[in-house]
């Protein structure tokens, strides 16, 4: 608890760094422990601030603003200022008077512009309308799986009452809820979202939200979405007495706020007599999470197709399906075992069952949004038939050079130039590959194999090994033999083949080549023998390193001069 | 190490000029025309320190077709040029120093040259660039021949060790530089093979357009591939050719800038019917190169290749190049 003499060194700190400003600080009366009051004059209004004095934890301390200042962007109806957004501040903690003083002239500045911003239009008041509207009294949460896509629409409610307050979700008709929502045995209730240019003025302390604000939301309504409300409340014999209303506005830094009330009707109209309800929620939408969460809305119309779905095939699934493509085909023949298991993406309950199937389940677990189609067969049965038209991208994760060749061959017939990327990795810790090809353009696998004259070769220029070398190990007999490396050597490569694939989509139209180069400690351990490209490639630039692999485009790519 | 890249090698080794390989005779040669300048000339003509210029100091010589080998030597007078306002008075002395037996020397537009005959045709030859001091670094070269119109007559500003640096630098990597070189002797016993008959881009163009558009080649084993970098070269080359306009009207020409001050177009001696067949020429060649790359059998390449580097270009026996018939299995150790 900060001494009176502690107050009064806080509020000296304040009046000085105002009056540097040339803003005469005036002290106000005290109205809360631990926080001092100061009056500061502005352009249009004068300002009633009242500052945290003992605030402990790393951050600004809390700034209030008194009275009644009509509707301010970033102040609360109950007058929290809110001076920063707090992402990535870096605090002396040893200048705790300074710091105060810093927070009551940021908070002066913040509010002199939402005074102008009052008297204009209010848009940057408008951008923070859902902050506000949860700062609103009597205020509810909730969450809402429909998406917030501006088309008016009835939808689904639920009320779980057992809490208190109690909690309201939302979805599309006709929609499961998501099972996160753990709705149970809920009722659905008729809700209704619509979408308004403009929302009537919400209330400021001390108004509240009342029916007369859903009569004003109603007035504005165009006659579909009073039709919309007509079928909400029903005929007057059997009107819901509890209606949740959704709406959303557009918001001036772009997308759109979503705010609601929950309140009362009787005989097919508002019910004057129940208390209004606002309502926020959070957004359990695949829309919202992805761009929230960091993945590109442009590759939710990609589809790739992923072939080889073991160590590095996975990760590399899994890594392009978090970037946020929108739709992956995933080929791979192979059951999931045991033998897998700990270099995997996959969980263990899957031993025994394909593959493909696993990852399918577990990606429209992890991405909403997406959709997987699995395709639990050989390759080479795909391409038979499989439509290419529809695809932008195809990863090779094989790990079986003569069938990657022979892949390469078969999609270069694809009538739609194509990205078609290689990866794989080599044994214990010697790195990986990944050689992204265009299915129209010059560079593809074959030209990797082919010697320093040109002439074909069965061991690509890339190999980190010397070839024909004992490698392979086993574990209980050569039925189950396997090339050893790790879990951190299949996500590294497959990381890096989504990256590149992602290069590919995003316009990179020529073939390049990117790799890894462990440092080969294990694989030197067992006496393995690396080329000189292992030792060089750690310290070649890439381009210089494509331009070697590729060299000269093969019999294969080369285009008729 | 691969058949092709090894005949390039041989190639070179037949072909490089070096300090080393420099005849004795004409290190003596050179070593006694410096002697007698210093004994011969003039009193009162200043005097002169001398260093090497051109493909000695380039690291860039090749032995000449016609047996006429030449050394380029820069003699600086220790003097400013207004000692001599006609420069070609400088160049005189030089020649009046050592003219005797033996010893054909011409004044020249560059250079003052000396040439050694042995029954009536020239064994050697030594070019004498005439330099006076400035006071910046830079040199002040003496042009202009003895019937010379007075606007021929002239001090030009050159840096002749500057460019010898900068093509000394080219790459920083050892491997890299070496095959530069490498590279610049191919295109001059090319030039002195397919141009016998005159029309020949100067050597210093040839050397100055590598410097511009020459990008090494390595294979991820580490070795050289001298036929694709030689390839990509002559392919940037032939990129380069643009319209330009002369007296002889507008035609495809290419211009090598010299990087040093002058900074005069290297090319420009050209006319516009050598400049076509040029362009011609470096086409076949590039056509040659990429069609012995493609080559499945060493010997079909090097025929190609001799054919437009000559006989130096050995072509290698069946027999020698022969592969062991490679395993049409092998294992990787790649996995996914």
């Amino acid at each position: 608890m900060p001494t009176k003499e502690e107050l009064d060194t806080c509020f000296q700190a304040v009046w000085t760094k105002c009056s540097d400003r040339g803003l005469e600080a005036i002290r106000l009366d005290e109205v809360w422990a631990n926080y001092i009051g100061v009056q500061l004059q502005g352009e249009t209004r004068k300002w009633d601030l009242y500052v945290k004095c003992d605030e402990t934890e790393l951050k600004l301390p809390g700034l209030y603003l008194r009275g009644a200042n009509g509707l301010l962007a970033h102040v609360s109806y109950s007058g929290t200022v809110c001076v920063n957004d707090g992402q990535g501040l870096s605090i002396d903690p040893d200048r705790h008077t300074d710091i105060i003083a810093y927070t009551v002239l940021a908070g002066f500045d913040l509010l002199e512009k939402s005074a102008v911003d009052a008297a204009t239009d209010l848009s940057e008041f408008l951008n923070e309308l859902e902050g506000y509207w949860l700062g609103l009294p009597s205020s509810l949460r909730g969450r809402a799986a429909f998406e917030v896509d501006g088309k008016d629409r009835l939808i689904t409610a639920y009320a779980k009452n057992t809490v208190s307050p109690p909690k309201w979700y939302f979805t599309d008709r006709e929609t499961p809820a998501p099972s996160e929502f753990r709705l149970e045995k809920l009722a659905a209730l008729r809700a209704l979202y619509v979408h308004l240019d403009e929302l009537p003025t919400p209330p400021s302390a001390p108004d509240k939200l009342g029916p007369n604000f859903i009569e004003a939301v109603r007035a504005r309504f165009t006659p579909v979405q009073l039709e919309l409300w007509s079928k909400l409340l029903g005929p007057s014999k059997n009107s819901p007495k509890r209606i949740a209303l959704m709406i959303s506005v557009p918001r001036p830094a772009g997308g759109r706020s979503l705010v609601g009330a929950v309140f009362g009707a009787r005989g097919g109209v508002i019910d004057h007599k129940v208390e209004v309800f606002p309502l926020t929620v959070r957004r359990h939408t695949p829309m919202y999470m992805r761009e929230r969460g960091g993945a590109s809305l442009e590759l939710l119309g990609k589809h790739i197709v992923v072939i080889g779905c073991g160590a590095v095939g996975s990760v590399a699934a899994d890594s392009l399906a978090a970037s946020g493509v929108g739709k992956l085909t995933l080929v791979d023949h192979d059951i999931y075992s045991e033998d897998n298991v700990f270099r995997h993406v996959l969980d263990p309950m899957w031993i025994d069952m394909p593959k493909v199937l696993g990852l399918q389940f577990e990606f429209h677990r992890k991405y909403p949004g997406i959709r997987v189609t699995e395709v639990a067969t050989t390759a080479q049965e795909w391409l038979k038939v499989a439509n290419l038209e529809s695809v932008d991208g195809v990863v090779i994760a094989l790990g079986m050079p003569s069938l990657e060749r022979s892949f390469s061959r078969a999609l270069r017939g694809s009538k739609k130039p194509l990205p078609i990327l290689f990866t794989w990795l080599e044994a214990l810790d010697l790195g990986g590959h990944s050689v992204l090809s265009w299915s129209d353009n010059e560079g593809c696998v074959d030209c990797l194999y082919r010697d320093d004259e040109g002439h074909p070769a069965l061991h690509p220029r890339t190999s980190f090994l010397e070839p024909d070398q004992q490698v392979s190990r086993n574990l209980t007999g050569c039925a189950s033999v396997f090339i050893p490396f790790g879990a951190l050597q299949a996500r590294r490569t497959g990381l890096m083949a989504a990256e590149h694939m992602l290069l590919a989509l995003n316009g990179e139209a020529k073939s390049s080549y990117r790799y890894w180069v462990g440092e080969g400690s294990a694989a030197a351990g067992q006496g393995l023998r690396t080329t000189s490209w292992w030792k060089e490639a750690r310290d070649t630039p890439h381009d210089a390193a494509t331009l070697r692999v590729f060299g000269q485009p093969c019999k294969r790519c080369r285009r008729p001069s | 190490m691969p058949a092709v890249q090894k005949q390039f090698e041989e190639f070179h080794s037949n072909i490089k000029l070096d300090e080393d390989d420099e005849k004795a005779k004409l290190r003596e040669k050179r070593e006694t025309l410096l002697k007698a300048l210093r004994s011969n000339l003039d009193d009162d003509v200043p005097t002169f320190e001398s260093f090497n210029q051109g493909s000695y100091s380039m690291h860039t010589g090749v032995v000449p077709l016609d047996g006429n080998y030449d050394i380029d030597v820069g003699l600086i007078f220790d003097c400013k040029r207004d000692k001599y306002p006609d420069p070609v008075d400088l160049k005189k002395e030089v020649r009046d120093a050592l003219n005797s037996n033996g010893r054909t020397v011409l004044i020249r537009r560059p250079c003052v040259t000396v040439n050694y005959m042995r029954d009536g045709t020239p064994e050697y030859h030594v070019d004498l660039a005439i330099y006076t001091k400035r006071d910046d670094d830079q040199l002040d070269l003496a042009k202009g021949k003895e019937k010379s119109a007075e606007n021929f007559r002239i001090w030009e500003l050159s840096d002749p060790k500057k460019l010898t640096e900068r093509i000394n630098n080219a790459f920083k990597d050892a491997n890299q530089q070496a095959q530069f070189r490498r590279c610049i002797r191919y295109m001059k016993r090319w030039r002195d093979i397919q141009f016998r008959n005159g029309g020949a881009p100067l050597s210093i163009a040839l050397t100055v357009s590598a410097r511009e558009w020459f990008k090494p080649r390595f294979e991820t084993s580490g070795n050289p591939t001298d036929i694709l970098a030689l390839l990509d070269w002559v392919k940037a080359m032939l990129s380069h050719f643009e319209n330009a306009y002369t007296d002889e009207g507008w035609h495809m020409r290419l211009k090598v800038i010299l990087p040093v001050t002058p900074n005069n177009d290297l090319m420009e001696g050209m006319t516009k019917g050598q400049m076509g067949t040029f362009k011609e020429k470096l086409e076949t060649l590039r056509d040659a190169l990429s069609d012995s790359y493609d080559e499945d059998l060493p010997e079909d390449a090097c025929k190609l290749l001799n054919k437009q580097f000559g006989d130096d270009f050995k072509i290698p026996e069946k027999t020698q190049t022969a592969k062991a018939v490679a395993a049409p299995v092998i294992s990787t150790g790649n996995s996914a």
